[in-house]
């Protein structure tokens, strides 16, 4: 422990003249310059100008410092080292500790009377932010008490404020978690009665038992429940010598509540990591992944924990886990007068049953502004039930969220390394800790690596005995936290629906566990990322695939060599589609902060007899595809071994695909056309010469070709494009295409081609080319996407110019919408073309992305305006309502505003959503019924895997929109005749 | 709130130098700023890449790639705008100080991009940093401008006073055994 210098830093105690004198642990004088002084000479930077305040260090800084200056300084400086004490203390369990706990109590006890403040928010710091070292802390306190127990009281009445605080809001029941731990700790160091703790335990079981049974508020009776199960562990020893009969009566009452029927709830099959895992594991004990354990947590997990709790119990509380640092101080704990705590102010939040709308707390009252202005209220009553559910839902989601830890992955096969009952609260604290550190990922993998330190040698390292050279058998599993670590990594990066920070911290936080402990980190990260690609199906299940008819034989020409396997029992563990994806992004950000080196020698083989489109061969395909983004093609190139460039090396080439380049052959006026606009565009010519001239190419120049000529051209853009074409099913180019055109669109559809594609060509440089040509011809742009054919048109077009490049796809299309150039409804129009069925991989990522980013960019503008709606009604209630206020009124004006833009918007939504969930259910329908034609089972068919694993997750994506929807969706999309398999998926969606 | 938890979505100490405007006016742009600055791009890292990894925190409203004053060509940054202050505080959690392009780059807070910061202030046109670095960098051009005039410099000297001699002066003889004589 840092040695503790109760008189300030030497530093402050002279003038600033002294500074030379001062040397730091290292022996360094202290640099005299602001840190912010360059180390080169930077001559004529003048001190006052701007910021440069600081500058050149010249005077400024000698003026004698007051001595209230002096006092304040010193004040500051005594809090700084006292934190750092606070934090710090117990990182290591070593022998230590005692000693440091001690010293630091004394320090704490004489300090308080002029840093009570400070002292009082390092504890409510330390409590909620350092998860695994509660224990440590409740310590301090026991030893606070002995000295002067009117200072541990103060710390235990923030301590029940802060509780007391935190109970009331549903979004904070983590922390909430965390408090109780501290009273429990509290109450075996001896400070808190062990009365009280049980009457605190007891308070949240009463208030499940004693609701109402009409409102199913599952959410949160699983979350109090969950709380008192998880901290028993910590006090459980002196809540059973305090009284048994009370005790007994504590875990009946459990008991029961995790027995009823309603805990025993098969989890919903769209929510499934590796769906069809617990199917495998039941008719096969042998599979790699399959453990007990884990499917015991993710059937009950209210159950596995009450087990974990009852065993602890079993065993006199015997836990490794729980370190009783307070046992060493037991002749200075004993004989203190533990506290004793008044309940009343503890006020849970009420049940609220989710079937029923009601608007919380967080809810702008309507009806007290509702009276202001006939218009509005008009505006208001004709979007109310959208509206209004939508609110709901988007202010009560967040209800109790995450409480109950997202099940583990089990990773890591090795039986001994499972995860067993104790570990659970380690794996608990993990997940705490990843989630309170993520402002500071570094923090976080600090922490991280740690943990170790943290917890009792025993759990984690086999115990030898110093006399004999044999290892006795441990008497439970060790625990490898290191391990847990990668396993609660990986959880958190799958959750489904969402994680609760973006992908990428997962990804960030990845990386810097291998900067702080590569040695450590890097093999087990090799092994975890192996294992699982291991369980990725690598071949088809086409036993059967079609008995006769022209697809067969199409798909036997294009799939050349490749033998046709039967079933293979070694298929793979099906995976979500969604976690493929995060998969894949999440390795390519690893790669990119590891120079790329893989052993791709390791996967070779596997990769070698993939059939295409599975999943395996497809995650690398896609990984690749986006290091080649983050990095080159020929950097990527480098790193793949020769023999497997071939198979895994997407296609993919910066050039456009440019029609009026000259090397297509084309109608000789069509090219001369496009030429000369491109000529004109390259002259940045101002937009109505350009309009003229297109004018005159319908007038005149183009008016002479026949439909025979113009046809190709107008149909060309609308072909499907398989994105991997290495033998990935290419389908005949006349079979894909979905455009019908006739005599009077085909020539708008020619120019259309010719403007789109010179405009996309003059932008081909650079991202900011692009916005820029985009921006100077926009409304020509505009003008060409009148109607949604056109729309559609201009996104296909898009598609086809940059087929080869798709991250273009994704960008342009997505500032096309931003301009309203393109809508929404004509982007999904595209990513959904029936035509991509004929595809076994009819869902590149990219695809797939442009659509979601379509669905989101909706999405959050509804909540931005929600947000400033609010806002802005918050002001509104704040003044006083009844005077007639010019800003009042102009407020009101906006408002209305607002809520206009944001009705056409959620109509938008709606729309949006409605064409998604129908497009989706024909496309599910056609291929299902291409299966059943084919006498193909539905697992083998990679088209509808792929598809339904899309619909899937933008199903669960946006739960709250199809919920609020349901109706609606229900009368037009998914009604009975629908194939079950489709509308399961959307049942389960309204049950998330 | 946080007590323990340093967070790593605070502005650096960095300040543009050619700012207009008092400090508080300063404080309160980095506070609703959607800006971020990048540093540390190697020269031949594209808008394209920028773009792909900047993505993965929130929707990107535009990239600004830091051009060298006299030859408009990319020289080692960038600012990027996004739409969502939170987007722009995730990245600063989670992209700065990762990878791109095999450098760790580094990203800021900014208060806003202004019409002329896209430029180096380097006297040679590039980032003033790579005006006085002394290490090589093949990704930034190699060695600092300064570095670089001296290397130059030291490659005249040694052309001239030391270049490898290709022909014999005349005068010599190449008969054997003239030296004896």
């Amino acid at each position: 422990m840092e040695e503790y210098n109760p008189s300030p830093n030497p530093v402050m105690e002279g003038t600033a003249n002294e500074h030379t004198e001062a040397v730091d642990q290292f022996g360094r004088t202290v640099r005299r310059t602001h840190h912010r002084a360059k180390p080169y000479d930077r001559p004529h930077r003048g001190r006052d100008r701007g910021f440069n305040r600081f500058g050149g260090g010249r005077g400024g800084r000698n003026a004698p410092i007051s001595a209230q200056d002096r006092h304040r300084l010193e004040l500051e400086e005594l809090e700084k080292r006292l934190a750092t004490l606070i934090i710090k203390v117990g990182d290591k369990l070593s022998s230590s500790v005692a000693f440091n706990l001690e010293a630091l109590a004394g320090v704490l006890c004489k300090e308080y009377h002029r840093l009570s403040e400070t002292i009082l928010r390092a504890f409510q710091g330390v409590v909620t932010e350092l998860p695994m070292k509660t224990e440590i802390y409740a310590t301090l306190v026991g030893l606070i008490n002995a000295r002067q127990p009117e200072i541990a009281e103060a710390i235990v009445r923030m301590a029940w404020d802060q509780l007391v605080e935190t109970a009331k809001d549903t979004h904070r029941y983590k922390m909430v978690k965390l408090w109780l731990r501290f009273f429990a700790c509290l109450t075996a160091v001896g400070v808190v009665l062990p009365a009280s703790c049980l009457d605190l335990l007891r308070c949240f079981i009463n208030a499940v038992v004693r609701d109402d049974p009409q409102v199913q508020d599952q959410g949160r009776a699983d979350t109090f429940v969950y709380m008192v199960m998880i901290t028993l562990p910590w006090v459980g020893r002196h809540l059973d010598q305090y009284s048994v009969t009370e005790m007994d009566a504590l875990f009946q009452t459990l008991q029961q509540y995790v027995q009823q029927p309603s805990q025993q709830r098969p989890p919903l099959a769209l929510l499934q990591r590796f769906p069809g895992l617990m199917d495998l594991a039941a008719v096969d004990p042998n599979v790699v992944v399959a453990s007990p354990l884990w499917q015991r947590y993710q059937t009950a997990p209210l159950q596995y924990v009450y087990h974990m709790v009852e065993e602890l119990r079993q065993r006199n509380w015997e836990d490794p886990i729980v370190h009783r640092t307070y046992e060493k101080f037991s002749s200075v704990l004993a004989p203190l007068q533990p506290m004793e705590i008044m309940l009343a102010a503890l006020e849970l939040p009420p049940p609220v049953d989710p079937k029923q709308v009601t608007f919380t707390g967080t809810e702008p009252d309507y009806n007290a502004s509702g009276s202001v202005s006939g218009a509005r209220s008009e505006l208001e009553t004709k979007v109310e039930p959208m509206q209004a559910a939508f609110r709901e839902t988007y202010a009560t989601k967040q209800r109790f969220s995450d409480i109950l830890p997202t099940p583990w992955i089990p990773l890591y096969s090795e039986p001994q390394l499972e995860l067993v009952l104790d570990h659970f609260i380690v794996y608990d604290m993990l997940l705490d800790t990843m989630d309170i550190f993520h402002v500071n990922r570094k923090d976080a993998a600090s922490y991280l690596t740690q943990l170790q330190f943290m917890v009792s040698q025993v759990l984690w390292q086999a115990v030898t005995t110093d006399e004999s050279d044999e290892v006795p058998p441990p008497q439970r599993p060790i625990l490898n936290i290191d391990q847990l670590v990668v396993t609660s990594l990986f959880s958190r990066l799958f959750q489904l629906p969402s994680p609760p920070h973006k992908t990428m911290y997962y990804s960030a936080l990845t990386v810097e566990l291998c900067k702080f402990s590569h040695d450590r980190f890097f093999p087990l990260l090799s092994a975890a990322i192996s294992d699982l690609f291991a369980t990725m199906p690598t071949q088809t299940l086409w036993s059967q695939i079609g008995n006769g008819a022209s697809t067969d034989e199409t798909a036997n020409s294009t799939r050349g060599t490749l033998q046709r396997l039967a079933v293979q029992p070694d298929a793979g563990v099906a995976w979500d589609i969604e976690c493929i994806h995060r998969f894949a992004d999440w390795f390519a950000m690893y790669l990119s902060n590891g120079n790329y080196t893989w052993d791709w020698q390791a996967w070779a083989d596997t990769l070698q007899r993939c059939h295409p489109a599975t999943p395996a061969l497809t995650f690398v395909h896609e990984s690749l595809s986006k290091c080649i983004r983050l990095s080159y093609m020929d950097r990527i190139k480098t790193t793949i071994p020769e023999d497997l460039q071939p198979v895994v090396m997407p296609d993919i080439s910066l050039n456009p695909n440019f029609r009026y380049d000259g090397s297509h052959p084309l109608p000789e006026a069509i090219q001369t056309f496009a030429n000369a606009l491109l000529d004109q565009l390259n002259q940045k010519e101002p937009i109505e010469t350009i309009q003229s001239f297109l004018e005159n190419a319908y007038q005149y120049d183009l008016a002479g070709l026949s439909f025979e000529e113009l046809a190709p051209v107008a149909t060309a853009s609308s072909q499907v494009y398989g994105y991997f074409p290495q033998g990935f099913g290419e389908v005949p180019s006349d079979q894909l295409i979905n455009v019908t055109v006739t005599s009077d669109n085909a020539l708008t559809r020619v120019v259309r081609d010719v403007f789109v594609q010179c405009v996309l060509f003059i932008g081909r440089k650079s991202f900011s080319h692009m916005l820029n040509v985009i921006e100077r011809y926009l409304p020509l742009l505009k003008k060409f996407g009148m109607d949604a054919d056109a729309k559609h048109h201009i996104v296909e077009t898009v598609n086809e110019f940059w087929k080869d490049n798709p991250q273009f796809v994704t960008i342009i299309v997505d500032k096309l919408l931003n301009y309203r150039v393109v809508s929404p409804l004509s982007v999904l129009t595209w990513a959904l073309n029936p035509l991509r069925v004929q595809f076994d991989y009819p869902a590149p990522f990219y695809v797939w992305e442009t659509l979601r980013n379509t669905i989101h960019k909706l999405e959050s503008r509804i909540q931005q305006i929600d947000r400033r709606i609010h806002s802005k009604r918050s002001l509104l209630t704040t003044q006083d309502t009844t005077e007639e206020n010019p800003a009042e009124v102009s407020t009101l004006e906006n408002i209305a505003q607002l809520e206009s833009t944001m009705t056409s918007l959620q109509l938008e939504q709606k729309d949006l959503l409605l064409s998604l969930f129908q497009n989706f259910s024909s496309l599910l329908a056609t291929t299902i019924k291409q299966c059943i034609d084919k006498g193909v089972s539905l697992e083998a068919c990679q088209t509808y895997l792929w598809i339904s694993g899309r619909y899937r997750e933008i199903m669960r994506t946006y739960h709250t929109s199809v919920k609020a929807l349901s109706s609606t969706l229900e009368t037009i999309v998914f009604t009975e005749d629908v194939h079950p398999l489709i509308t399961t998926v959307f049942k389960e969606t309204l049950e998330i | 709130m946080s007590f323990v938890v340093q967070r790593l979505d605070k502005p650096s100490s960095y300040r543009d130098h050619q700012y207009k405007g008092n400090v508080s006016q300063f404080a309160k742009d980095l506070q609703f700023s959607t800006t971020l600055y990048v540093g540390n791009l190697s020269f031949f890292t594209t808008e394209e890449q920028i773009y792909e990894l900047f993505s993965k925190c929130g929707e990107i409203k535009r990239i600004i790639m830091g051009l060298d004053r006299n030859k408009r060509t990319p020289c080692g940054f960038c600012f990027v705008e996004y739409y969502r202050r939170e987007d722009t505080l995730d990245c600063m959690r989670y992209i700065n100080g990762t990878k791109l392009d095999d450098r760790i780059i580094r990203t800021d807070l900014d208060p806003g991009f202004r019409e002329g910061r896209q430029f180096g202030r380097g006297r040679s046109g590039g980032q003033v940093r790579d005006e006085y670095r002394q290490e090589f960098d093949a990704g930034r051009g190699g060695w600092g401008h300064i570095r670089a005039k001296q290397e130059a410099q030291r490659e005249a000297n040694i052309e001239e006073n030391y270049v490898a001699i290709t022909s014999i002066p005349h005068g010599a003889s190449l008969e054997e055994g003239s030296m004896e004589g």
